[in-house]
């Protein structure tokens, strides 16, 4: 892990509603699996949207890359591939949609790509607006990592999907990092596949940081991150 | 350099062993029975954890353990190796291991009540009929 850091949110509030994610200090350096992991409604999902500078905060900051997100849009988003769960609908075919995105980007990497599809498998001539829910997750995974972004968020990222990608989805986050300059960033709450692959842990609870820092110091020696986080969410004391 | 196969690891979660340690076990096993050769090159923590789908943090603290068990050596900006030397390195690591075997033995004939003399002829006894 070099020691060069790419985000970091300083004593950042976002009110939602009657929600509130409060973060005081997070800081994640380059070349690491960081998951972000907490039950629904935790604000897993509040949180990783200020990246790409999606939201704007009601108190404190965020910088990644050493900017502003919602002052330098264009020139975090070039280098942050964010993955989401809510898919705008195309009404294109999968082939033209990649043509298409990739014009954006003069990273993108069609080799990638087809790597990619080698291992998420995807029928290119299907309209986009057509796809499963685990069919949705692949293609949202492959646009998020194709311009081989330095930092990649991946928000829920196995939904939807089945047993074999869920395993691939690990190992093509470790091929990631095999990069030292680039980072994952990746939320669940299902916590046994981070526990695997995770360097580093912020723990949601509620809209507050109960637990942050590295993966084998939360977790110690014989207890699980399953267990950690039981308690750490006050289903066990 | 020689650059045979390395068998490939095979981590359990069954065991309830953490995954760095049986990382260290499994390389350090080859590399003692020879089936890793002194100066072969070892992947990268990163290529390793991406290969066993384990964080980076589990590939670099078992690496760490094997380099200071000396097994193996971190060479700066060209990777990691099986120590040349490793001969003198594991031998000393098998005597770190038969030291503790044998305390502990010895600590669980003094619980018993056998003090240093009885546990001594004990140890001559077996050593000269042989018995394991």
């Amino acid at each position: 892990m070099s020691d060069e850091e790419v985000i970091r949110l300083e004593n950042v509030e976002v009110r939602r509603g009657s929600f509130r994610l409060r973060v005081p200090s997070w800081s994640v350096p380059s070349g690491c699996v960081v998951g972000v992991i907490g039950a629904s409604g935790a604000g897993k999902t509040t949180l990783l949207r200020l990246l790409p500078g999606l939201d704007p905060v009601h108190g404190g900051s965020v910088r990644v890359f050493g900017l502003d997100p919602r002052r330098a849009p264009e020139d975090v988003r070039s280098a942050l591939g964010y993955m989401t769960d809510d898919l705008p609908v195309f009404s294109m075919q999968l082939d033209e949609l990649f043509r298409f995105v990739s014009g954006y980007y003069p990273s993108w990497d069609a080799t990638l790509v087809d790597e990619l599809l080698q291992r998420f498998p995807l029928e290119l001539d299907k309209q986009a607006s057509e796809l499963s829910k685990g069919e949705a997750t692949k293609l949202r995974l492959i646009l998020a990592m194709a311009f081989r972004p330095r930092v990649l968020v991946l928000d829920e990222p196995a939904t939807g999907l089945d047993l074999m990608s869920r395993r691939n989805l690990l190992t093509t986050v470790l091929e990631v990092v095999k990069e030292p300059e680039r980072t994952v960033i990746v939320s669940s709450h299902a916590i046994v596949d981070l526990e695997r692959i995770a360097d580093h842990l912020l723990v949601l609870r509620e809209g507050e940081v109960v637990q942050q820092g590295a993966t084998d110091e939360l977790v110690g020696e014989g207890r699980s991150l399953e267990e950690a986080f039981l308690e750490w969410s006050g289903e066990r004391t | 350099m020689h650059t045979g196969p390395r068998e490939p690891l095979r981590l359990s979660e069954a065991t309830g062993v953490p995954f760095y340690r049986q990382i260290v076990q499994q390389l350090s096993d080859q590399i003692r029975s020879g089936g890793l050769q002194p100066g072969e090159r070892l992947p990268s923590v990163r290529e390793l954890a991406a290969e066993l789908v384990v964080s980076l943090i589990t590939t670099r603290r078992a690496y760490a353990e094997l380099e200071a068990e000396g097994l193996i050596v971190r060479r700066q900006g060209q990777g990691t190796f099986v120590r040349e030397a490793v001969e003198q390195a594991s031998r000393r690591q098998a005597r770190r291991e038969v030291e503790r075997s044998l305390g502990e033995a010895l600590q669980r004939g003094r619980h018993l009540g056998f003090d240093d003399d009885q546990l001594r002829e004990l140890v001559d006894e077996i050593l000269k009929g042989g018995e394991a």
